[in-house]
């Protein structure tokens, strides 16, 4: 027997077994291959058929497109821009809130002492078992009576008040853990407030802030109820609720089933960015620690 | 010695100042008492009448006030609310209506009499049916009737002054009102069979449209040329004196009376809940008064704006028009003398604490003491105040006013009244609502089923997998459709895969099932259950039960291997324990998200077919938009809320489980 041979034995003996055996591991990665094929199906028809003929997409959904209208992706692009850039103001300017005042009010908790800061942070924390749905009926009449309704404001106010709630708490738990000794050096230097919040906690916070902001950005991408019932018009809405009646008010202007799909397709660009950010953080799971209760 | 008068002087100022505060205080206090009082009684002058009221009119003045009675009796009635003339017909009185000069007065005896404001017969002519309603001319030359034989035999007809017969045509429904217009010299009537329909003087259709339901009441306005129908609908149609359309609107009670007030360019609407509400000629509500006892029907004096509300068969009571439009003068008056009085009442305070300088130190004293404390830390505060400011508006505000607002009937600007625990019976007693909580329920065990075990699975094959490379693509492949957004993603599995040339039904026909192939989401069988499937295989959360697992100690799997514990027993006994904190997070966050989930069914069934896929959610949407009832809205946000409050309670009721083992 060889040395590779006896490595391969010995390597045997000890994962050759069960699940790290030879057979086990062929099924798991069968498994996870055939997952992974059904998670990506959704995308994959959307591809698939925003490419196809009208012609094509009545042969049904295994119909391949012989000659890809791309035409259809340019199309859809430009149809859904307006409120696809309403969606994108709204979205930046909420998450931008959220992060910049939640950071605040986190480092305020963590570095200040001043009477009622317990009182402040037991206050915002209470908030987290309140559902939107309790708030929902209220909050669309408060809109109505402060005369916001069917203005941005209704979005942007309640999201960037709403969105800070967990946003605090997870700022205050990393924050809390960033070393005393660093504020106070920069204290002795001379160091204001500002400088120190600008300085030191916010550059530590980086990782953060940013899965913070992603998963704020795409909360708001994807809402759909709200918008839907403090917005009455089509020019000022954001994408996801109309992008149903645009769809099909588009698609019927150009009788091409495929802009449809496009339209889906395009209407997912921010995420892509925000997906393709956000994979760095997320995907080694190290945030897991953090989602306990 | 000089000093002396100066510091009397002073607490006499001081006296003056405080009796001054407090004199305004009462003073603002008794003019609420006052205001108050007045919106509450509205009280008007009950008439004193004999016999059952058919029918109201009013002389083109104003001054008399005509009661058509079943007594066979037409009465005017002067301001004083004395009889000032009377006239006998043959049979009771069915209908009445004044233009110009002239009170046009049908019977049951088919008599049809022409009266003028004095009270002596101009003409009467006889006519073949029931004449049920009439109407006619300012001159006093055309007279327009709905008569009625049988329910088959109706006719719609107008005579001359001399009982000659110009037209008669058949309605095919009994005639429920009819109105002469002046301007066009056409007729208007309304009939039973939902229709309005406007008839030219040689009896042709000129025009007409239809209404919901059954007519209940009308009203024309002659000098502003409007047309108000209710139906038993709820439903108030408003048309000009063409028949266009200008609006229309439901109402949240049955409507039992509607009637015109050109003078004040009002409309008074009054419903079988006893309410008055009043409404400009756009239908905008302006104010609403509980008059406690249901109002059978109303005339409005055109003149003056007087209203006649007709409660049971003869109590009368009159209405000045004045006192209904100051009503709501007087409201927007009343909510702003509320704070008025908050002020005086702590100016008065303040001044009162003035006339004792040794308490009035004291108590400065602690103000400032707060004052610094708080100046001290101003940093502080300063950069919490915005968020603290934005979570009390948008957050605090609508928790406590959403519990309030469930137990109150809610128009926004118009009113708030308590009604106790109706919007919850409102709420149980609609028939889809059991319906609505079962599917809801179901919802939420499959959806906390697939929020646990698939991603659990998952996570474990891929930790179990030898190949980093593996691995890592395997993670980034699964968290990549996360490009696609939420609503798309439901309106691909809707069409794309769950639809009629969908994924599934294609790979059915391929393998032979062509016979299986179905619209799942449009069979009451399978809409849920195909609902539920969206998102297979479900692999959710499994990034952060692979991120709990990666930070289980190498050692714990290491002995449990050599301990001979398989794969499965390791995940079902190391493993799930080990990560019960994330299990926890994703169990209560999947239970919240299931409730609140709208779009899920929105975007896709809608609720049916039927009620097949019907949730709470969609009822409490459609509560907000399309019924407008907020209290019944609010009232299922507080149930919901109560039913997520449980699970949260669970929760931790499990972990305190867990801490005393």
């Amino acid at each position: 027997m060889t040395d590779k041979g006896k490595a391969k034995k010995f390597q045997g003996f000890n994962k050759g077994k069960g699940v790290d055996g030879p057979v086990a591991q062929f099924f798991i990665g069968l498994i996870m291959a055939c997952t992974v094929f059904i998670v990506m199906m959704p995308i994959f028809i959307t591809i698939l058929s925003s490419l196809k003929t009208n012609y094509e997409a009545a042969l049904g959904v295994w119909s391949w497109p012989m000659t890809p209208k791309w035409e259809n992706w340019n199309t859809g692009f430009h149809n859904i821009t307006g409120n696809m850039v309403n969606s994108l103001i709204i979205c930046i300017v909420s998450t931008a809130g959220v992060v910049f005042l939640s950071s605040i009010v986190a480092y305020v908790l963590v570095r200040h002492n001043f009477p009622g800061k317990e009182l402040v942070f037991y206050g915002i924390i209470a908030l987290m078992i309140i559902p939107g749905v309790l708030t929902l009926t209220p909050s669309f009449l408060l809109m109505m009576n402060l005369g916001i309704k069917n203005t941005w404001w209704a979005l942007i106010l309640p999201y960037i008040s709403g969105g800070q709630v967990g946003a605090i708490f997870l700022f205050r738990t990393f924050m809390s853990q960033q070393p005393k000794d660093l504020f106070e050096a920069a204290k002795i230097d001379g160091a204001g407030e500002l400088t120190m919040y600008a300085r030191i906690a916010i550059p530590l916070a980086v990782p953060v802030l940013a899965i913070q902001a992603v998963g704020t950005f795409g909360a708001y991408y994807n809402d759909y109820l709200w918008p839907m019932l403090v917005i009455d018009e089509q020019s000022k809405q954001t994408l996801m609720p109309v992008l149903r009646s645009l769809t099909a008010q588009i698609s019927g202007i150009y009788e091409e089933q495929g802009i449809t799909h496009a339209m889906y397709l395009m209407s997912g660009i921010p995420l892509i960015f925000t997906t393709a950010f956000g994979l760095k953080y997320f995907i080694n799971g190290d945030f897991a620690a953090g989602l306990k209760l | 010695m000089k000093n002396k008068p100066v510091l009397s002087s002073r607490a006499e100022m001081r006296a003056i100042i405080f009796i001054l505060a407090l004199a305004v205080s009462i003073a603002s206090f008794a003019y609420t008492v006052y205001l108050q009082n007045y919106t509450k009684s509205m009280k008007g002058t009950a008439l004193s009448v004999d016999g059952t009221v058919n029918a109201v009119a009013f002389s083109h003045d104003g001054s008399l006030t005509y009661l058509g009675k079943r007594d066979n009796k037409v009465t005017a009635l002067g301001d004083d609310g004395r009889i000032v003339w009377e006239f006998e017909t043959a049979g009771p009185v069915l209908d009445m209506k004044t233009n110009g000069e002239y009170l046009y007065v049908s019977d049951d005896n088919r008599d049809i009499h022409i009266l003028d404001h004095n009270g002596s017969l101009v003409t009467s002519i006889k006519v073949s049916y029931r004449p049920t309603t009439v109407a006619g001319s300012i001159d006093g030359t055309r007279i327009l009737t709905g008569t009625t034989m049988s329910a088959m035999k109706n006719r719609f007809q107008l005579y001359n002054s001399s009982g000659e017969q110009i037209f008669s045509l058949d309605p095919r429904s009994t005639i429920t009102d009819a109105f002469y217009i002046n301007e066009s010299q056409n007729g208007i009537y309304i009939s039973r069979n939902a229709r309005v329909v406007l008839v030219d003087s040689e009896g042709n259709e000129a025009a007409s449209t239809n209404i919901e339901y059954y007519p209940v009441d009308s009203d024309f306005s002659q000098s502003d040329g409007i047309l108000l129908v209710s139906d038993e609908g709820n439903n108030i149609f408003s048309y000009d004196a063409g028949l266009n359309k200008k609006w229309n609107l439901k109402m949240d009670q049955k409507v039992n009376a509607v009637g015109i007030d050109p003078s004040n360019k009002q409309i008074a609407i009054v419903t079988n809940e006893g309410d008055f509400i009043l409404m400009d000629y756009e239908g905008q509500e302006i104010t609403r008064i509980n008059m406690t006892k249901e109002i059978r029907f109303i005339a409005v004096n055109p003149a003056n704006g007087t209203i006649i509300t007709v409660r049971g068969d003869n109590d009368l009571v009159r209405y000045d028009g004045s006192v209904l439009s100051n009503f709501s003068r007087n409201q927007t008056l009343l909510s702003i003398f509320r704070y008025m009085n908050v002020i005086f009442v702590i100016l008065a305070a303040i001044a009162f604490i003035n006339l004792f300088p040794a308490l009035r130190n004291k108590i400065a004293g602690r103000i400032l003491y707060v004052l610094k404390v708080i100046y001290r830390h101003k940093l502080s505060y300063i950069l919490i105040l915005p968020t603290v400011c934005l979570l009390l508006l948008f957050n605090y505000y609508p928790a406590v006013s959403g519990l309030f607002i469930a137990f109150t009937d809610y128009k926004p600007g118009i009113y708030m009244r308590w009604v106790g625990l109706k919007n919850f019976i409102t709420m149980i007693e609609n028939p889809y609502f059991w319906t609505g909580v079962g599917n809801m329920l179901l919802f939420l065990v499959t959806d906390i089923l697939k929020a646990l075990i698939p991603p659990v699975l998952f996570a474990e094959l891929i930790v179990a997998m030898r190949s980093k490379a593996g691995q890592y693509w395997t993670r980034v492949a699964l968290y990549l459709p996360g490009i696609l957004p939420g609503v798309a993603g439901l309106l691909v599995w809707r069409d794309g895969i769950l639809g009629h040339n969908g994924l599934v039904n294609s790979f059915l026909r391929l393998v032979g099932l062509g016979h299986l192939a179905s619209p799942w989401l449009g069979m009451e069988q399978t809409a849920i259950w195909a609902l539920i499937a969206i998102g297979f295989p479900f692999v959710g959360s499994y990034i952060i039960f692979y991120g709990a697992l990666i930070g289980v100690p190498d050692s714990l799997f290491d002995a449990a291997k050599i301990d001979g514990c398989g794969w499965w027993k390791r995940i079902l006994t190391i493993d799930i324990p080990l990560i019960s904190p994330q299990i926890k997070y994703v169990f209560v966050v999947s239970f919240i998200g299931s409730v609140q989930n709208f779009s899920l069914v929105y975007l896709t069934t809608m609720g049916g077919p039927g009620h097949a896929t019907y949730t709470p959610i969609l009822e409490l949407y459609y509560n907000m938009t399309k019924f407008q009832q907020y209290g019944v809205a609010a009232a299922m946000g507080v149930f919901l809320f109560i039913v997520i409050f449980g699970a949260t309670l669970m929760n931790l009721r499990i972990r305190t489980a867990q801490d005393n083992m």
